[in-house]
């Protein structure tokens, strides 16, 4: 009886000094991050380079977007199960050598540079992307096309910084960034609502900015002349 | 047995508590680290940005005393630099955009300004008396904006603002009125001290460009049963199963709003009408992604005779992309053979289905016009003489390009390679300046400019 219990006992204490153990750990170290790997969640070049193999070999029928999204996942984990290799979704550097990729550097979707309008790259759609993803997720399309015509009219403004990252990152701009939302993996919509963008459509023909009529309280936004009202957003110069 | 349990439940107690205790004082120490972090940051770009305008300052005295050229130039560079700078430091500061709207431009028409006067004085031409003059002004509202900044910055140095407590306010979304001492200091320099004179020169912040685009469209004004009409022929009678009202837009550019739903996978449409003249100005799709039926030559005729049909003659196609199963190509207008490429078509086709999926017309719309092309006064062998002797030179025209300060430009767009890259220059045809020099990318999503 007693044995029983403190066999007890010492079994609960354990349990709650690894779990201590584990959340404490979790706090101090970081988590070792793979290098030179490419897995779910990546852009850039290597991305492209995957897929379009992937889909010449008929593992994959999604776009080839240089974004490393679930239909990429399943197929590289099909590659791998063909190939007897380990299945676990990242191109690490067995699989790359099967796929004859060189892994070498892995970078995201390029530097932008620093001209006023700009650049029209990869990355920059994505980021793009993000921002509307976070900003008008539930809203029509042409509501995040919106957005999205938004944030590139402010990098052309002289009162707005002069760059995409300049603009959606510059503090309190917008909420989505203030409460980490951005860092959702935008859909196919936003992708495309923000290619259009970069194609300059804009059915705002040249707000600054938006607002929730339900949430926005400062009397100084109100004041702006509204160009368009789509879905919950009123969009103002 | 009583006694022994109750020790064994305020033991697991006590070992719960110190791991709570632990657990709290990391994230206690986490949360300290990471405001430490940002506010380093805000200061940082605080103090370069007042680094930065005190620069200025000084650059622009020296300026006001220097009367050698090369002097000059490096010096106007050396502003430009700066005041870019500070632009994009002060966009990291946790302000209120209204505190800070007339401190950015006149940054950015700072730099602009000192840009253009860099680029003029590197061609030899020597600055006026009114852009000395321009100069001046610009230079009592910078004394003015580092004066207001010293005295921030006392106050930063010793405390008495915390970028924390500024940050916290300017997140409580756009709430009126702050009473923080920044934002009022900003919001002073911003009533008082920034006057900056109009500015007359061709840069893209030039006063001029701040003016809105207005339509060039003659004709009556619509209603929005006309506009539903139009928006429903322009798509095609046969495709639109149903039309509602959609949102329409106010100010400078006016139009109707319809929305389309169609019976084929495309989804729906919305269809922007101008309210005055009944012109179709834009068409954005949902554009659902479909399996490349067509190839993109293909979609290129189907765009251009989408065009012809809609009576958008004489126009050219000037690049073209494809993406997710959607091709996208620009059109300009020609004119007696010369491209104008301000009067631009944007037209989208879907690869899936080979329908016309998205349309853009507003600058074709705000630009278009009856030019009267005047002769050029170089001749086509003079100008070709004024291009890099690098340049395999594969094709050659007249061409109209946009200006950075919205003019339009008459040059010879000469088409060449260099090694593998392919490049266009254009050379003005009255003047022989060369204006500007683009890189084409082909990839394999199309032809790109840059």
């Amino acid at each position: 009886m007693k044995a029983k219990q403190r066999l007890l006992v010492i079994s609960i204490l354990l349990t709650f000094l690894i779990c201590a153990a584990l959340i404490t750990r979790s706090y101090f170290l970081k988590r070792d991050v793979e290098a030179a790997a490419i897995y779910w969640g990546m852009t850039g070049d290597k991305v492209y380079e995957v897929q379009q193999k992937l889909k010449q070999w008929g593992y994959y029928d999604g776009p080839i977007d240089g974004i490393y999204g679930a239909k990429t996942f399943d197929a590289v984990k099909k590659f791998q199960a063909k190939n007897g290799l380990a299945v676990d979704g990242v191109v690490g550097k067995q699989t790359a050598a099967a796929m004859g990729i060189n892994l070498g550097s892995t970078s995201g979707g390029g530097t932008s540079t620093p001209s006023r309008g700009g650049a029209r790259n990869e990355g920059d759609v994505y980021l793009l992307a993000k921002a509307v993803h976070g900003e008008a997720r539930g809203e029509p399309y042409i509501g995040k096309v919106a957005v999205a015509a938004v944030i590139l009219n402010r990098v052309k403004d002289p009162r707005f910084p002069n760059t995409i990252a300049g603009v959606i990152y510059q503090p309190g701009a917008f909420t989505a960034v203030s409460d980490g939302q951005i860092n959702l993996t935008p859909d196919e919509e936003s992708l495309r609502a923000a290619r259009d963008a970069l194609n300059g459509w804009d059915p705002t023909y040249g707000a600054i900015y938006y607002y929730n009529p339900a949430k926005a309280t400062s009397s100084w936004i109100w004041s702006r002349p509204v160009h368009i009202v789509i879905g919950k957003h009123h969009f103002a110069k | 047995m009583r006694p022994r349990l109750g020790w064994i439940v305020s033991g697991i107690l006590l070992v719960a508590l110190v791991i709570t205790g632990v657990w709290g004082y990391n994230q206690y120490m986490q949360n300290l680290d990471y405001n430490n972090r940002t506010n380093n940051l805000y200061e940082k770009s605080f103090y370069e940005l007042v680094g930065h305008v005190n620069n200025i300052e000084t650059e622009l005295s020296k300026m006001m005393v220097s009367s050698d050229q090369g002097q000059n130039i490096r010096m106007l560079s050396n502003v430009w630099r700066q005041a870019e700078s500070a632009g994009s430091n002060l966009g990291q500061l946790p302000l209120r955009h209204m505190a800070l709207d007339k401190t950015s431009t006149f940054l950015s028409q700072l730099s602009d300004y000192c840009r253009y006067l860099t680029i003029k004085a590197g061609e030899g031409k020597p600055i006026t008396i009114e852009e000395m003059e321009n100069l001046k002004e610009l230079y009592n509202s910078c004394i003015n904006l580092a004066n207001e900044l010293r005295f921030l910055e006392d106050r930063v140095n010793n405390g008495a603002i915390s970028w924390q407590e500024i940050r916290d306010k300017g997140n409580q979304s756009l709430e009126d009125v702050s009473d923080d001492l920044v934002t009022k200091q900003f919001t002073k320099i911003e009533e008082t001290s920034i006057k900056y004179p109009t500015l007359i020169y061709d840069g893209p912040f030039s006063d001029t460009l701040l003016k809105p685009k207005k339509l060039n469209i003659q004709g009556d004004n619509i209603d929005y049963k006309e506009a539903e009409k139009i928006a429903i022929d322009f798509i095609g009678k046969d495709r639109v199963e149903k039309a509602s009202r959609g949102a329409e837009t106010q100010g400078t550019i006016q139009s109707w709003g319809v929305n389309l739903e169609t019976n084929d996978e495309e989804g729906s449409f919305y269809v922007s009408v101008s309210k005055k003249g009944g012109k179709v100005i834009s068409v954005i799709s949902e554009g659902i992604a479909q399996d490349a039926q067509i190839d993109y030559k293909e979609a290129e005729k189907i765009a251009k005779d989408f065009l012809d049909k809609k009576g958008y003659k004489d126009m050219e196609i000037t690049y073209g992309q494809h993406h997710d199963g959607m091709a996208v190509f620009n059109f300009a207008f020609t004119q007696d053979d010369v491209i104008i490429y301000p009067d631009l078509i944007k037209v989208k086709v879907s690869l899936g289905t080979g329908n016309i999926v998205g349309f853009e017309a507003l600058n074709y719309l705000t630009a278009h016009r009856n030019r009267s092309i005047k002769e050029p006064k170089l001749s086509l062998e003079e100008a070709r003489k004024l291009v890099n002797k690098n340049l395999d030179i594969t094709s050659e025209r007249l061409a109209i390009i946009p200006s950075e300060g919205g003019d339009e430009i008459l040059c010879y767009e000469f088409k060449g390679k260099f090694g593998e890259d392919n490049f266009i220059v254009y050379i003005n045809a009255d003047t022989g300046k060369e204006e500007d020099i683009l890189k084409i990318l082909n990839t394999d999503n199309g032809t790109l400019v840059i």
